[in-house]
């Protein structure tokens, strides 16, 4: 790998995040007149009073240098950032939108890690599979099926199921990440995690079914180019078994791109699933982003942007720098 | 004798140097085009979904679909066709006159995008150097970055009153895709053949790009095309679901949330979230579909063959 | 001629016939074709591209792929017929058996595989597990015999050159010492000098393990320094087989002899021969005697009658009514009116094609 490289991804990196942090820089400011004022006064006109708004005002005021010239302020914003200082809530004052992030980074995380890495696994072996030669047709029309899912946004299915497998047949839990007064108990409570993974179930479900559909076509279309090179006629003249050829020369060689949008995808799951959270009632940062756009706390919403944003530019950044050694062929061609 | 035996240009690299869609294979590809399932399916679907909408639009009465309009909670009946919601909006009128208004921010993003798109695309591909540089890198970087979530921050400080600016905003993101996928196209066509052949018989730039190149990207125009509407219809239900969007416009993003709001599953209301579902679904399958018989026109390897 | 008449034949091509069933109805790359291979023997094939070399060569690999299909005929290896085994079976004769040195070598390893691993692929699947150092030490050995030093099998197919994937095909033809080895262009990707060396090495590998091999090149000259008997394709069809010296020296077909003529004006060799006219298009090819439209003795009696194969002298094979019935040609009096007409407008395709070069 050579330094270029490394330099070149770095700086696409950095390049991501500052087109990304001034952008959340101009647009409040796009907004005429003092944008902390403004927010609160707007706040203020909805009903909703501010506790300690002349303290908050003066905090803002103070942290951000909003007196200052626009481009001293944004050289002090850019400043915080570095240190991951978003800002204060301005419903939840004096919590930091990190604390925010925080505390519902876990439940996200774990819900979309885990659900994003199913569905890429099973996308990619159903998408390989449908253009198979020796899948069964009864397969086929299967994949087929999940394939056609692909359009269809998770939230339309996950309000189908919710409907269905929670409200009529009342299989599943329809809100919450516990049962309503359920608290961990000291020490390992595995009555507690069976809980929680049982809440899960049926936000996973609509997100891993609707996303299947995405990764079978991604794959299908990058093995059917695969399944016409030379290097696999050659593998089959060899004699190798069905298997190998499937899995070390077609899959191997199909896979690569898709590695790319997967990374991509990790990267987004800090921003939660913020629809299927929000019909869960699931406590993860999409919760928190759409109470934060109904209660105008812009600090919160620019703050999840942001988190999410170097959330997905350092995804990236990792996934170019172990490309070189997924695929030998980069570390020549750099691009 | 032996004159007559000459070499000659081996017949075998005119076939494969042919361009996409050559004037030989469009009869071909016509009569192929007629035969899919996945375009006529397709194509009947979102043509059938708008034409009941707009005709639909002229039967019934919009009024309905204001606020009291009529009963509050009415279960499906003779009067409401699909009942009402909770505060007495006609949802029968609500899908009528929201479906063609969906499709129209649709087709606005996506016109905008993919406009900026070929242009941006062709030219990045075409002239390569530092211009393609800056074009791929924007469209990356575009495309990497949380269209949604910037949509929504945008959103919420630009509180949208009509349905036509939402659209605007939506087309901020919908150029990156059409662009990345044309800029490719451009940059494989170049290479071959018949580019430099048409360079060599002193057409301008501009010539072949509009008439050897254009041809041939037009699959993958319509594809992104068909790419960016549905991205956009996508874009406009999150953003109304996230109740960012003009409330009173009727669109299905707007009924849906609506119904989100009214917990409308919970009391059993299927009138008020199904249709707007069932059309939503309608139109992203039938875009799917598009999309999915474009990908083989340009790509024919991917053709379910004959048995 | 090194034709070992007396010695049962290792390959036996009977009536083959493979069509690819596209869209637009069956085209018929492989028609009824038969020829005979001997052991150590090396078979050449020739013909204008598009011609159903590649496809009869994948025929007896049985790697023919949708929408192709083999329709009939008999492919006998040492007397038993390949198409009769069973998938699995076939594919444990593949490679240890027939290998393939293949049309596209450029892009034939896997670009994320070592060359190591590719090779030990092949043994591995054949032979059953082998200690990883004996491993090493074989393909070492292999790498050699192609003039390639051993490191080169750590490496990834992309560092290596176009000449050097070559060798490196050719190494792995021969890692598991086949009796047939089937090589379909094997120099064509590569410059001239590499070339020369490339088909050396081809042949000495070939003469070490005393395999038989059929060698298609659109190189005639190189073609015509190798092989011990050629066969002649068009559109199809096997129009000659003979020896080689007497095939290129007197060839009898006027196919064939368009074709050998046309040699010396390609010494650059291009793809395809100077003959004139196209070669059919196989979707709706000329009935009977493919090569009417374009040959200049064509009668009538060449439109209605398809030419059988005729045996000229032991080992001297081809399809031309001129030879096999010549009384036919006596009576018609001269060359037929629409070959002429080919030729002419020949002519000025010809010299328009010299510009274009
Ligand atoms: N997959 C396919 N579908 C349809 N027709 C095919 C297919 N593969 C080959 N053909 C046709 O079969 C005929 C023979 O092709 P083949 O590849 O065997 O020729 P070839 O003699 O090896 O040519 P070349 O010298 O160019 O390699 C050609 O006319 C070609 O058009
Ligand atoms: S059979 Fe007739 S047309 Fe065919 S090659 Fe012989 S002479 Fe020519
Ligand atoms: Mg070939």
């Amino acid at each position: 790998m050579s330094l270029t490289y490394i330099l070149r991804r770095l700086g696409i990196f950095f390049l991501i995040l500052w087109v990304a942090s001034t952008l959340n820089f101009v647009i409040p400011r796009l907004a005429p007149g003092d944008p902390i004022a403004a927010l609160i006064g707007d706040m203020e006109e909805q009903g909703a009073t501010v506790e300690n708004s002349a303290e908050l005002i003066n905090m803002f005021r103070e942290r951000f240098g909003l007196d200052d010239p626009l481009p001293i302020q944004y050289f002090k914003y850019l400043a915080a950032l570095a240190r991951f200082d978003l800002g204060y809530s301005i419903r939840f004052f004096p919590a930091t939108v990190s604390q925010i992030v925080a505390a519902a980074l876990p439940y996200t995380i774990g819900l979309l890690t885990a659900t994003s890495l199913i569905t890429f696994v099973l996308g990619i072996l159903a998408g390989a599979l449908l253009v198979w030669h020796t899948t069964p047709q009864f397969g086929r029309a299967v994949i087929t099926f999940f394939m056609m899912l692909a359009p269809i946004p998770y939230y339309l299915l996950a309000i189908i199921f919710v409907s269905v497998l929670a409200f009529s047949l009342g299989w599943f839990p329809y809100s919450g990440v516990v049962s309503v007064g359920r608290l961990p108990e000291e020490g390992f409570d595995f009555g507690y995690i069976v809980d929680l993974v049982y809440h899960s179930l049926l936000p996973a479900f609509s997100i891993i079914i609707a996303g299947v559909g995405g990764w079978v076509l991604g794959m299908r279309g990058m093995m059917v180019t695969v399944l016409g090179e030379d290097y696999l006629t050659l593998a089959e003249a060899k004699g190798l078994k069905d298997r190998r050829i499937f899995l070390r020369y077609a899959m191997r060689n199909a896979i690569l791109p898709q590695f790319t949008a997967l990374a991509i995808t990790l990267g987004y799951v800090v921003s939660g699933a913020t629809i299927v959270e929000l019909i869960f009632s699931y406590p993860g940062m999409g919760l928190r982003l759409f109470e934060a756009i109904n209660s105008n706390d812009f600090p919160v919403i620019q703050g999840i942007t942001f988190f999410l944003v170097v959330s997905i530019a350092v995804a990236i950044l990792i996934i170019d720098l172990i490309y070189p050694w997924l695929d030998p062929r980069i570390t020549y061609s750099r691009k | 004798m032996t004159t007559a035996f000459l070499p000659e240009t081996g017949p075998e690299t005119a076939p494969t140097e042919e361009p996409a869609i050559g004037t030989r294979g469009l009869r071909a590809s016509v009569r192929y085009w007629l035969g899919n399932w996945k375009l006529s399916l397709g194509l009947a679907m979102i043509i059938g979904l708008t034409g009941f909408s707009i005709l639909g639009s002229y039967m019934v009465d919009f009024d309905l679909t204001k606020v009291a309009a009529g009963d509050f909670n009415a279960r499906p009946s003779e009067k409401y066709l699909l009942g009402t919601d909770n505060v007495g909006r006609d949802v029968w009128a609500l899908i009528i006159h929201g479906i063609h208004p969906s499709l129209k921010v649709g087709l606005i993003a996506g016109v905008l995008g993919t406009a900026v798109g070929v242009v941006l695309g062709v030219v990045g591909g075409y002239y390569g150097g530092n211009t393609d540089a800056v074009i791929s890198t924007m469209a990356d970087i575009f495309l990497t970055i949380p269209s949604l979530l910037i949509l929504v921050v945008l959103a919420s400080y630009i509180r949208t009153t009509t349905l036509e600016f939402t659209a605007l905003v939506i087309a901020i993101f919908a150029w990156a895709g059409p662009t990345r996928l044309i800029r490719s196209q451009t940059l494989s066509l170049r290479e071959r053949a018949f580019v430099p052949l048409a360079k060599l018989s002193g057409q301008s730039d501009f010539e072949i790009a509009i008439k050897q190149i254009m041809p041939n990207l037009l699959p993958y125009i319509m594809a992104g095309f068909v790419g960016a509407v549905s991205g956009a219809i996508l874009a406009l239900v999150g953003i109304q679901i996230l109740g960012l969007g003009p409330l009173f416009t009727p669109n299905l993003g707007m009924i849906l949330q609506a119904a989100y709001e009214g917990a409308a599953i919970f009391r059993g209301m299927w009138w008020w979230w199904v249709p707007p579902t069932v059309a939503l679904m309608i139109i992203f399958i039938s875009l799917f579909l598009i999309s999915l018989a474009l990908d083989e026109l340009a790509n024919p390897r991917l053709r379910e063959r004959a048995k | 001629m090194t034709v070992a008449i007396d010695s049962a034949p290792l390959l036996q091509i009977e009536n083959l016939r493979v069509y690819y069933w596209t869209q637009a109805g069956p085209v018929k790359a492989v028609d009824d074709i038969s020829f005979t291979i001997n052991p150590k023997e090396r078979f050449g094939f020739i013909g204008e591209s598009g011609c159903g070399k590649t496809t009869t060569i994948m025929a007896i690999l049985r790697l023919i792929k949708r929408p192709g299909r083999i329709e009939g005929g008999r492919i006998l290896l040492k007397g038993s017929d390949i198409l009769s085994l069973n998938d699995e079976e076939m594919r444990q004769s593949r490679w240890s058996r027939i290998s393939l040195i293949p049309q596209g070598a450029m892009n034939s390893l896997n670009p994320v595989m070592r060359v190591q691993d590719q090779i030990a692929d092949a043994i591995v699947t054949h032979r059953g597990a082998v200690p990883i150092r004996e491993l090493r030490e074989r393909i070492g050995d292999l790498l050699e015999t192609v003039q390639l030093s051993a490191d080169v099998a750590d490496m990834y197919p992309h560092e290596l050159s176009g000449g050097m994937k070559q060798r490196v095909c050719i190494a792995m033809a021969t890692a598991l010492e086949p009796e047939l080895i089937i090589a379909d262009e094997p120099t064509s990707a590569l410059d001239v000098v590499v070339q020369k060396a490339v088909m050396e090495t081809l042949i000495g590998v070939q003469e070490r393990l005393n395999a038989s091999m059929i060698l298609i090149g659109h190189d005639m000259g190189m073609t015509a320094q190798v092989a011990d008997r050629v066969g002649v394709m068009y559109a199809g069809k096997l129009v000659e087989v003979a020896g080689t010296r007497e095939l290129f020296r007197q060839p009898q077909h006027p196919y064939s002899q368009a074709l050998i003529s046309s040699l010396p004006s390609i010494r650059e060799k291009k793809r395809g021969g100077g003959i004139p006219g196209l070669p059919p298009f196989l979707l709706n090819p000329p009935q009977n005697c493919l090569f009417h439209p374009r040959c200049p003795h064509a009668i009538a009696f060449c439109r209605e009658t398809p030419p059988p194969m005729h045996r000229l002298r032991p080992g001297h094979m081809t399809a031309c009514h001129k030879l096999s019935a010549p009384e036919q040609f006596d009576s018609a009096g001269g060359s037929d009116s629409g070959a002429g007409a080919a030729m002419a407008g020949a002519g000025t395709e010809a010299s328009s094609g010299h510009q274009t070069r």
